[in-house]
């Protein structure tokens, strides 16, 4: 059971928190015209991080606010809690969210087969 | 011709008569109809503080997971911007109205949500020992004290925990849906202490 | 009855005086207050108890408390039982019955032991190399072995007994209540540090109960431990658990343990808890475990009689009981020399101590050869005899190297081994911390290595062999863990010591076996899984040389042992036939629990009317005593249908259906989810998060919307009524009210912060009564007059408020049935008057009160979906026909993307329609798969299923929903449902049944 510290309440047992995936995926602008590739990779494709990861959890037995974690999925070492609007302020939080393709287009980060020959 | 209308607690059916010895270890009772509304706003506005203050109370707002009471009022933190007002049922239609129009210009919202929930009250000396049976938080005397509150799950029930004294007294405020599965966890967590149950 | 031939005069802590009587298979026995199970059976000379999983052999008792391997024993009879527990670790109780396992017909015959005249015939991986043909007979042979290999029998009916669970925190969990562990809880809790202390014995002390050779401050240790007991009981944040076991260590510092409450020896009439779980969080935990002691690996090691030496020493300081008379004792080490003495001080005639060691030159030794006690030095026991119990051991001499033996043989008779092949931290907590382990060479043993959370090793655990290093460890722990938790103060003085100095130990592993022999005997490494020096040797040689290969294919360290006694020899032993450091063969990972949990404790008290929240609505004490029948709704139990007096489903249903659409039906529909939203952005908010435009919904209507999600799939759908400008009250379904909210906070707080919006749940501020039918407009009048209710002034999607039978009401014309409708909605708590008063006022009407099943028909007739009926996250309104309710001007919308992907615009995929079975009498099962022509046998082709099906009395005839394939293409179309007993004909058709079947 991991202890989570709420911004607000404090450290909770994760069974009243929601846990909302990796953080800071940027929604498509819906005015900007999106190749299917493009839309599906921000719809299906995520990371399976083995280290440092930036994911969202909302307290929901407690005050329902959503809020940011930079956990280390190997130890589940809880390294920061921020707020969902802002980045990460501590040094691996902000190497963790420099590193993350998730941000940019996944096509750019890894060319297609065809491409990269 | 059509009688008046009645009202009827989540708990009516669970509360006939008063039960069990009178040095009871564990006391349970309702406390029905209690008035609540929820109140949402920033506290980055100032027009909504001072509003707030003038209108509902002057120590507005209460910091995070605790609660207080003033001017005939209860104020719960929920959330940042959001606090659980409890008053009696018959004034909180006048304050909600007093309140709403002093808010008008603020980005805010009052809900009417008396029915919504119940309180629940246990006391007695296993009070707590009870509550550690189905509640992950730490309630020990020095952390959780007079005027702490805390939204948490109980069994598998979600409420709202208030500690209201120094003595083992809480205050337990529960979906009225939930409160027949939570009056039932509560007497089977207390089954080993003398029990008794207030109409 | 069994007099207690081996219960020594003094010494013990029992309480002499409360002699209980307890049955062990079938034969009655007596022992004292105080006493476990295997500590009353050794005084009644009793080592027999239990037969070995694979070979069946005979077993004893080998070591104590969590250590025990072999002795596990069914206890308790009827529901009540409880198989594989540790004898050591139950405590007796006047009435206790208890029988050994895994042997039939009898412990002492036993017909499974021809697996040990066969052993050589069954290596390793045996069943596995040799039942694999033909392959598909594997699950009738393992039928087979399962049943020979069984352990206990779980019981078959409920469980009588309670369990229960605690949430506890603190800020220093001490696990181990020995000398360590004790000291660490003494200087911790005089810094009024909040203190949990849990052993897995009913006393505490450990082996301060044990080494009766020591002093501490010149008291026995006995004395010192029970003072130190005395002052923490006296303290209000020392918790105290004995007969505790700490069963796993988990993330930040989170434990669960398990409390075995007293047993069931004073009557009482409430019922007793039988387990305890604790679930603790902790600031900091100190382990203070101890040492498990290491079994010597030689031939023939597992006879009845033979034990580890310090849990004879424990027996006879602890319980007064000796396992044995004439024991023998066999050792590379000093410490067995203490059991040996102890056993001399009580008059026992002590055989011999045969000692590895060639020059054991030490304190201990010198004592021992004082009390003339013959000690074989340089020497091994190579086997022994015996069924039932040890009879004699045979030694011999060991070369300068261990590697062979010299010499002649000699045989001593005895009728008890004590063996000590050195010590192992007990550091399976530590492993289940995360921390590390490391190899030490002196001690020839894992111990902790660095630490991954707030926790501390001492003592024992440690690696500490001796009293004096063990408190000053605890006392140096307990302050330093108090502090760190926040709590100030000064450590206690180190206390003296007296105590035996202890010298070298020699590892030999294993004992050399005698050459001349026909058939080889068994060395055993694992005593539960009866896994032998010659399966690790075989492992090896096939190629399994990694730790965890060699675990899975020999079995050793699995089970409910976990490799307490076997795990360090087996890897020593690997680590020799690799030719490598321990410490290059590695660990095996430890996993929780430390010990079996029952199941019991894991359910705790959800169980019978608590297993889950049954949600009920202010109505529900109506429709009891209506004599509704109900279903379950996700957690909320709704009214299903009322029958009168002999009716069938069918017909109360048909009943229900029909006056709704020719009087008034009344439905409580309090169970939707309700949302309240407030805020200048409100709008603009529906607008994004449903499908369809709500910028332009005036005040005092509704309008009713669909969610998807990011995918384009259906999430829910519901009415939202606009109350006022900038407020709205929006309705979900019942199942999805919680997700609903959660799901719109979500994209409040994390897309779209900047909009001005509050939303707040109302679901159960409102109780509603639905009331539908020609005749609801005249029923309403009757009880509001406050309002026009005519179409004109009150129309179809109007709202309205006003006073229902004097109670300030919220009214919603809206409908999910197609007739005109009115959902009346009050504060909950006067939700039962507004009920009986519409029902009362009602009777002139003939209202009749329908429940969900009359519900989904009249839906269905009209064809109106429902959302995790006709959808389950695979489905888009476009498949559902429902293009109307998507904007195609808005700019965005939840969904809205993807609805455009080509993989869901694609013209084949399953839409909606209904389904007319040929024959009227045919009623189709839901969710039966539907096929356009029938095979002899599957496989056929699917192209959908049946998502809803009824009797519509409206129709006069059974009406269906399915999604199929290119459905809308395939109007009038026949398809098939193939049943079990004959294929069903269905006509495709519109959904909306009741225009186009009755018309």
């Amino acid at each position: 059971m991991l202890h989570i510290e709420c911004p607000w309440c404090g450290f909770r047992d994760d069974a009243e928190f929601h846990y909302g995936g990796e953080a800071h995926i940027t929604r498509p602008d819906p005015s900007i015209t999106l190749t299917d590739e493009k839309f599906s990779e921000y719809l299906f494709l995520k990371t399976n991080t083995k280290g440092l990861l930036l994911e969202r959890w909302c307290h929901r037995s407690g005050c329902r606010r959503w809020f940011n974690v930079l956990r280390n999925t190997i130890t589940n070492e809880i390294l920061e809690v921020y707020p969902v609007t802002e980045t990460p302020s501590s040094k691996q939080g902000k190497e963790t969210y420099e590193k993350n393709w998730r941000r940019e287009s996944y096509s750019k980060k890894t060319p297609k087969t065809d491409e990269a020959k | 011709m059509i009688g008046p209308a009645t009202k009827t607690s989540p708990l009516a059916t669970k509360l006939i008569s008063n039960k069990g010895p009178i040095d009871a270890e564990i006391t349970l009772k309702e406390n029905k109809h209690v008035g609540k509304m929820i109140l949402r706003g920033s506290l980055s506005e100032k027009k909504f503080v001072t509003s707030t203050k003038k209108h509902l109370s002057q120590q507005f707002p209460a910091s995070p997971n605790s609660f207080y009471d003033d001017n005939k009022v209860r104020v719960i933190w929920l959330g940042p911007d959001e606090w659980l007002i409890l008053s009696d049922a018959a004034e909180l239609d006048s304050l909600k109205d007093n309140l709403t129009r002093a808010l008008i210009k603020s980005h805010s919202a009052l809900v009417d949500v008396s029915d919504n929930s119940t309180i629940v009250e246990i006391k007695g000396r296993y009070s707590r020992e009870i509550l550690m049976k189905g509640c992950s938080l730490d309630i020990h005397p020095s952390v959780f004290q007079t005027g702490c509150s805390a939204q948490i799950d109980l069994g598998l029930a979600n409420i709202i925990l208030l500690k209201t004294a120094d003595e083992p007294i809480y205050q337990i405020i529960v979906r009225a849906s939930f409160a027949s599965y939570l009056w039932d966890w509560l007497v089977d967590a207390a089954h080993e202490f003398k029990v008794r149950i207030e109409k | 009855m069994s007099s207690q031939r081996f219960r020594l005069k003094e010494a013990g802590r029992l309480d002499r005086n409360a002699p209980l009587k307890f049955k062990f298979d079938g034969k009655i026995y007596e022992g004292f207050r105080g006493d476990t199970l295997a500590s009353a059976l050794l005084a009644n000379g009793v080592h027999l108890v239990g037969r070995s999983f694979k070979y069946h052999r005979p077993r004893g008792h080998l070591g104590i408390g969590a250590v025990e391997a072999n002795a596990l024993i069914q206890v308790g009879d009827g529901n009540s039982t409880e198989p594989n527990v540790r004898a050591s670790q139950v405590e007796i109780y006047d009435g206790l019955v208890a029988s050994s396992q895994n042997r039939w017909p009898s412990l002492l015959f036993d017909l499974g032991a021809v697996n040990d005249l066969l052993g050589g015939l069954i290596p390793a991986g045996f069943y596995y190399k040799t039942f694999m043909w033909p392959r598909k007979w594997w699950m009738k042979y393992e039928y087979f072995i399962r049943r020979a290999a069984g352990l206990g029998k779980a019981p078959t009916g409920r469980d009588p007994d309670r369990y229960e669970k605690m949430h506890a925190h603190c800020d220093i969990l001490i696990v181990g209540a020995g000398p360590a562990g004790l000291a660490a809880a003494l200087a911790a809790s005089k810094t009024g540090a909040r203190v949990i202390i849990a052993d897995d014995q009913q006393t505490f002390g450990g082996s301060l109960n044990m080494d009766t050779d020591c002093y501490i401050n010149d008291k026995t240790t006995v004395d010192w431990g029970k003072d130190v007991v005395t002052t923490l009981e006296g303290l209000p944040d020392v918790t105290m658990l004995p007969n505790t076991t700490v069963s796993g260590y988990y993330e930040q510092n989170y434990l669960t343990l398990l409390e075995t409450t007293k047993p069931h020896s004073f009557k009482s009439t409430i019922q007793q808890t039988r387990h305890r779980l604790w679930k603790v969080r902790a600031k900091q935990v100190i382990l203070a475990t101890g040492m498990i002691e290491r079994p010597l690996v030689f031939a023939n090691n597992d006879r009845p009689g033979i034990m580890l030496s310090s849990a004879i020493r424990e027996y006879i300081n602890k319980y007064g009981v000796t396992p044995g008379q004439n024991p023998l004792i066999f050792t590379n080490n000093d410490d067995a020399y203490r059991t040996a003495i102890t056993m001399r001080q009580h008059n026992i005639n002590v055989v011999a101590i045969v000692d590895i060691r060639e020059n054991p030159n030490s304190e201990l030794f010198r004592q021992a050869r004082e009390m003339k006690i013959p000690v074989h030095v340089g020497s091994a026991v190579v086997t022994t005899k015996g069924y039932s119990r040890i009879k004699s051991a045979t030694i011999m001499k060991l070369s300068s190297d261990g590697k062979t033996l010299t010499g002649g043989r000699r045989i001593l008779g005895c009728d008890c081994l004590a063996m000590s092949g050195g010590w192992n931290p007990a550091i399976h907590l530590f492993s289940q911390s995360g921390g590390k382990v490391k190899w030490n060479h002196e001690l020839a043993t894992f111990i902790p290595g660095g630490a991954t959370q707030n926790v501390l090793a001492i003592g024992g655990c440690n690696g500490a062999a001796d009293l004096a290093k063990s408190l000053k460890e605890g006392l140096k722990a307990g302050i330093s863990a108090a502090r760190l938790s926040g709590n100030k103060g000064h450590p206690p003085a180190t206390p003296s010591v007296q105590e035996p100095v202890q010298s070298a130990t020699r590892f030999v592993l294993p004992i050399p076996t005698q050459k001349n022999k026909f058939v080889s005997e068994k060395v055993f490494i694992d005593f539960q899984n009866d896994v032998t020096l010659s399966d690790i040797q075989l492992a090896s040689r096939e190629g399994y040389n990694s730790v965890e290969h060699l675990k899975r294919y020999t079995t050793v360290g699995m089970g409910t042992d976990q490799g307490k006694t076997s795990n360090v020899n087996a890897l020593m032993l690997l680590s020799q036939i690799l030719d490598c450091e321990p410490e290059q063969v590695g660990y095996t990972t430890f996993r929780p629990p430390y010990a079996p949990t029952t199941i019991g404790a894991y359910a705790g008290r959800n169980i019978g009317n608590l297993f889950s929240p049954v949600r009920t609505t202010a109505i529900n004490r109506w429709h009891e005593e209506a004599g509704a029948r109900f279903e379950h709704v996700g957690q909320w139990m709704r009214a299903w249908y009322y029958p009168k007096a002999n009716e069938t489903m069918r017909q109360a249903v048909d009943r229900e259906v029909t006056a709704a659409r020719t009087n008034i039906g009344i439905l409580d529909a309090s169970t939707l989810g309700k949302i309240d939203i407030q805020g200048p952005d409100a709008a603009e908010f529906l607008n994004r998060v449903y499908t369809n435009a709500w910028l332009k919904l005036l005040p005092g209507t509704s309008r009713y919307g669909l969610m998807l999600k990011e995918d384009g799939m259906v999430m829910d759908d519901g009415v939202t009524t606009c109350i006022k400008e900038n407020h709205y009250h929006m309705t979900t379904t019942t199942g999805g009210a919680a997700s609903v909210l959660e799901w719109l906070e979500e994209w409040l707080q994390t897309e779209w912060p900047n909009l001005k919006v509050y939303l707040t749940s109302v679901t159960e501020q409102w109780a509603v009564a639905a009331i539908c039918g020609p005749k609801s407009r005249e029923l309403l009048q009757e009880l509001c007059t406050d309002i026009d209710l005519s179409d004109k002034a009150f129309p179809f999607m109007g709202y309205r408020e006003g006073t229902v039978a004097g109670i300030k009401a919220r009214i919603f014309r809206i409908s999910f049935t197609g007739e005109l409708s009115f959902e009346i909605n009050v504060p909950r708590s006067y939700g039962l008057s507004l009920w009986q008063k519409l029902l009362d006022v009602g009777k002139k009407y003939e209202i009749c009160p329908y429940g969900t099943e009359a519900m989904h028909v009249l839906r269905a007739e009209k064809g109106f979906i429902i959302v995790g009926q006709e959808t389950d996250g695979t489905v888009t309104p476009v498949d559902l026909g429902m293009d109307w309710i998507i904007s195609k001007t808005k700019p965005d919308f939840i969904g809205k993307r993807a609805l455009s992907r080509k993989d869901i615009i694609k013209a084949d995929r399953k839409q909606l329609v209904g389904l007319l079975t040929d024959n009227a009498t045919d009623i189709l099962p839901e969710g039966s798969q539907i096929v356009e022509e029938v095979l002899p046998k599957p496989p056929m082709s699917m192209i959908g299923h049946v998502t809803s099906s009824y009797f519509s009395p409206n129709c006069g005839r059974p009406i269906a929903m399915a999604l199929i394939k290119s459905g809308r293409d395939r109007m009038g179309q026949t398809v098939y449902i193939p049943l079990k007993n004959k294929p069903i004909a269905a006509t495709i058709t519109s959904v909306n049944f009741l225009d186009s079947v009755s018309k």
